[in-house]
């Protein structure tokens, strides 16, 4: 527990991010300092993709032994994303590429702008389901579940194998919950909604979640990519 | 759990260390009172939220970066069926201020409003109102005027109301001059108010519009409210109240401390507990406790506090603790235009008018209508206009096309206090230290009249955007905001009022609670009702005022 701090902005960033770096530095040679700036700020990364926060103020990483159970979460990062195999994701092949097609029914491609496909919106689906909002993930598996089985019902084919036009009639009929109660086991509105919003979010939102690959919506709307200015870099303080 | 630790006695515990908490401390250090300031979060700290609008504190799409964690400190709502659950933990059923040094004064907008001299006597102005807890305060606008200035010279309120005739009185300017508008402020908005016959005038806010108390002005960034300051131009207590106080050597802050009973012998505290995050159980002696941890979790830390006097609660005596918490209906309108409008100068949010605010003759006491912060695209991907798809292609042609060409006034309505909207303690389910949670109430017990404010202001919002040349205009003031966020959302206020009887109050006028010698309450819980405007500047005020209460209660009173 850090107590009764200086609160001067500078060493309040010494006090989380300095104490990292300080112990990244004790652990390695000076001749290395860059090579720990970068460790420092694959941390930072890392902790965003696994979205490490467990402690009262959702703060971050301050003590030794978040330090550590950190550095533990990193290397487990860096086997994840060095080896070349994707680990195992949350979803079968057949329920990500239903949820793939779903979403790209929210926000399709068209000629000059990418969809919910290319801004990877199911990269931002697979992380709520699995790092940020895990009890959600039965909604998910029973959702697909639902859909597939009206689908084959009523076409004879998965939901993604469905030509567009049909695709969006599904949509259209499971947000008017307008479908055979039969096939359902959860409420076709509530996961038309939640994968609504999802999907927009994973579009729209920050890319640092997973989707909006590349700022791909912030480019559609023309939008000046977000200043990347800090407390620590801008120097406003004095 | 380890043995309980004992520290060593201090004279005044604070509990909280948000917009009250950060205050009273700073006022009681540098009269020489020893202090300790429990936070149950950390200090904030930039890198974490940058730009992020999915985490920010204000739309919290997946969290809410500044705290609490919802998961660990979840929200007991209603099952439907006679049992609890946790609320939802993300917006809009678990709004909550924030968690870490300086609370929602990290991230907030910034608007640092007084309130209008009648907001402090509603009741002799509109009467008594039927089916309300309408009170008038035990305290007027003169007696808070002094303690609103300070506010806005210490943490710092950029500003000029010399075109709003409905401005409060006040003796001093403003220690900084107010921000420019917005082109399209100045260019669509502000004319068209003025062709309605109302008065536009620059929103005063917590933000520095030149350097500072040594901080630098602000570089209209466009994530501002619900984000920190990348350069340090917003106003909260963790920049400003708080370090005078630790600089003065009095006052030592201790950061992930999660109080959790004030310890009660007869009429005196003796001390608070708390937990730090390994769940050991400290004890804190102290001569006087301040608690200000927001009028949903004093209420909350009241009603855990529970002795021999006061069984119920922590001046729950009378049957008071928790009820009348209440805070606004944010409404008012879209306009959709036919051309571009907005140029995108962050962080929005630059021109108000309250005529709204207090026509006595015919009941109006709506409140201000502003324009709306810089959003980004994910919220404003929610906002349809009639015949627009929610989705598809026609939605992302839409975005496409209207992304600049849509304004957006809205405004907090003062809420009428409700005896029934009550904060709660839910047994049935506990936090990650085994606490009973927070009892919320969505949307809580409205009064008609607040709807029927709503509806003017709403009306009144569309009424200016058509003005403005808008093709389409969306009211959206009942429909979204009216049920949004168990009550206690980012406003809340008026858990514990202050009042003249104890029977119908928690604390007295100096904001001590009733029957107690010396525990005080420092935040918005005291508010007898909640103004027609952001209420943090009136929080401010109040710490202010507070702060030097208790250090005279103690034989340090006198000016700093
Ligand atoms: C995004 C956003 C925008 C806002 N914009 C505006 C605006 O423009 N204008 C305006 O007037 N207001 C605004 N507000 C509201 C404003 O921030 C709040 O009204 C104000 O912070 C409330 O002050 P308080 O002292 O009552 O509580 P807080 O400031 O919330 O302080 C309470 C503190 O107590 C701590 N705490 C709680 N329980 C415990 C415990 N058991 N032990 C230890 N510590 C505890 C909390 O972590 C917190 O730090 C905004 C808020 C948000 C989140």
């Amino acid at each position: 527990m850090r107590s009764g701090e200086n609160p001067a902005v500078k060493s309040r960033h010494g006090g989380a991010c300095g104490h990292r770096a300080e112990l990244v530095n004790s652990l390695l040679n000076p001749g290395l300092k860059r090579l720990a700036q970068c460790v420092r700020i694959f941390l930072l990364k890392c902790r965003d993709l696994f979205n490490c926060t467990n402690t009262v103020g959702e703060s971050i990483m301050t003590t030794r032994r978040e330090f550590i159970r950190n550095a533990a979460v990193f290397s487990a990062g860096a086997a994840l994303y060095g080896c070349g195999n994707p680990p195992e994701g949350p979803f079968s092949k057949n329920e990500r590429d239903c949820l793939i097609a779903m979403a790209e029914q929210i926000i399709p491609a068209d000629k000059i702008y990418g969809g919910a496909t290319d801004a990877g919106v199911i990269n931002y689906i697979e992380n709520w389901v699995t790092r940020y909002w895990p009890e959600t993930l039965p909604l998910y598996k029973k959702g697909v579940e639902s859909v597939q089985r009206a689908s084959r019902r009523m076409h004879s084919k998965d939901f993604q194998d469905l030509d567009f036009a049909t695709q969006t009639r599904f949509m259209e009929a499971m947000e008017g919950a307008k479908l055979d109660a039969k096939d359902w086991s959860i409420s076709p509105r509530a996961f038309f909604d939640e994968i609504l919003i999802r999907s927009m979010q994973g579009f729209y939102g920050s890319p640092r979640h997973g989707g909006n690959k590349n700022f791909m919506s912030y480019r559609m709307l023309g939008m000046d990519m977000p200043v990347v200015t800090g407390q620590n870099r801008y120097g406003g303080n004095s | 759990m380890a043995s309980e630790i004992v520290h060593p006695k201090t004279e005044v515990v604070v509990v909280g260390a948000g917009a009250g908490g950060g205050i009273v401390a700073k006022q009681l250090a540098v009269r020489g009172v020893k202090c300790i300031l429990l936070e149950r979060g950390d200090w904030p700290i930039y890198d974490e939220n940058s730009n992020d609008e999915l985490i920010n504190q204000r739309t919290h799409a997946i969290r809410a970066i500044h705290g609490p964690d919802t998961r660990k400190f979840p929200r007991a709502v209603s099952d439907g069926k006679g049992g609890v659950k946790a609320a939802d933990p993300w917006w809009p059923d678990h709004t909550v201020v924030a968690a870490c040094v300086g609370s929602g004064t990290v991230t907030y907008g910034a608007m640092g409003w007084r309130f209008m001299p009648q907001d402090f006597r509603l009741k002799s102005t509109y009467g008594a109102i039927e089916g309300s807890a309408l009170e008038d305060w035990p305290i007027s606008y003169d007696d808070i005027e002094p303690y609103y200035e300070q506010a806005e010279y210490e943490v710092g309120v950029s500003g000029d109301m010399s075109t709003n005739p409905y401005a409060p009185p006040r003796k001093k300017p403003f220690p900084m001059p107010a921000f420019e508008y917005n082109w399209e402020d100045e260019n669509i908005v502000i004319p068209a108010i003025k062709r309605l016959g109302l008065h536009p005038f620059p929103i005063p806010m917590l933000r520095n519009s030149v350097r500072y108390n040594g901080r630098a002005a602000c570089i209209r960034n466009h994530t501002c409210c619900g984000y920190m300051c990348p350069c340090d131009a917003k106003n909260g207590t963790q920049n400003t109240v708080i370090p005078v106080a630790l600089k003065t050597g009095n006052c030592q802050l201790r950061t992930n401390s999660f109080a959790y009973e004030v310890v009660m012998e007869g009429r005196r505290a003796v001390g608070v507990k708390y937990f730090d995050l390994d769940k050991n159980s400290h004890f804190q002696p102290a001569d006087a406790v301040v608690i200000a941890a927001s009028a949903t979790e004093t209420a909350r830390l009241m009603f855990l506090s529970k002795s021999k006097l006061f069984p119920d609660g922590l001046g729950n005596q009378n049957d008071m603790l928790g009820r009348c918490i209440h805070s606004h209906i944010y409404c008012g309108a879209w306009g959709l235009f036919d051309r571009d409008v907005e140029r995108e100068l962050g962080p929005g949010a630059t021109v108000a008018f309250s005529d709204l605010n207090h026509i006595p003759s015919k009941n109006i006491f709506a409140g201000v209508l502003c324009s709306e912060f810089y959003m980004l695209p994910w919220a404003r991907s929610k906002v349809i206009p009639p015949n627009t798809p929610r989705w598809g292609i026609g939605h992302k042609q839409h975005m496409i096309k209207n992304y600049r060409r849509m304004i957006r006034i809205v405004g907090p309505v003062q809420e009428i206090p409700m005896y029934e909207s009550r904060v709660g303690i839910e047994p049935r389910l506990k936090d990650w230290f085994g606490l009973p949670v927070y009892r919320a109430m969505p949307g809580g017990k409205k009064h008609p009249l607040s709807l029927e404010q709503t509806k003017i202001m709403t009306e009144t919002a569309a009424a200016v955007l058509k003005e403005a040349g808008a093709k389409t205009v969306c009211k959206e003031g009942e429909k979204v905001y009216l049920n949004y966020g168990s009550v206690g959302g980012q406003h809340q206020a008026g858990s514990c009022r202050m009042g003249n009887d104890p029977k119908k109050s928690v604390v007295d006028p100096q904001c001590k609670v009733w029957d107690t010698d010396n525990v005080w309450i420092g935040d918005g819980s005291v508010h007898v009702s909640n103004g027609g405007f952001n209420p943090v500047l009136t929080i401010m005020a109040l710490a202010f005022r507070t702060g030097e209460n208790v250090a005279k209660s103690l034989g340090k009173g006198g000016a700093a």
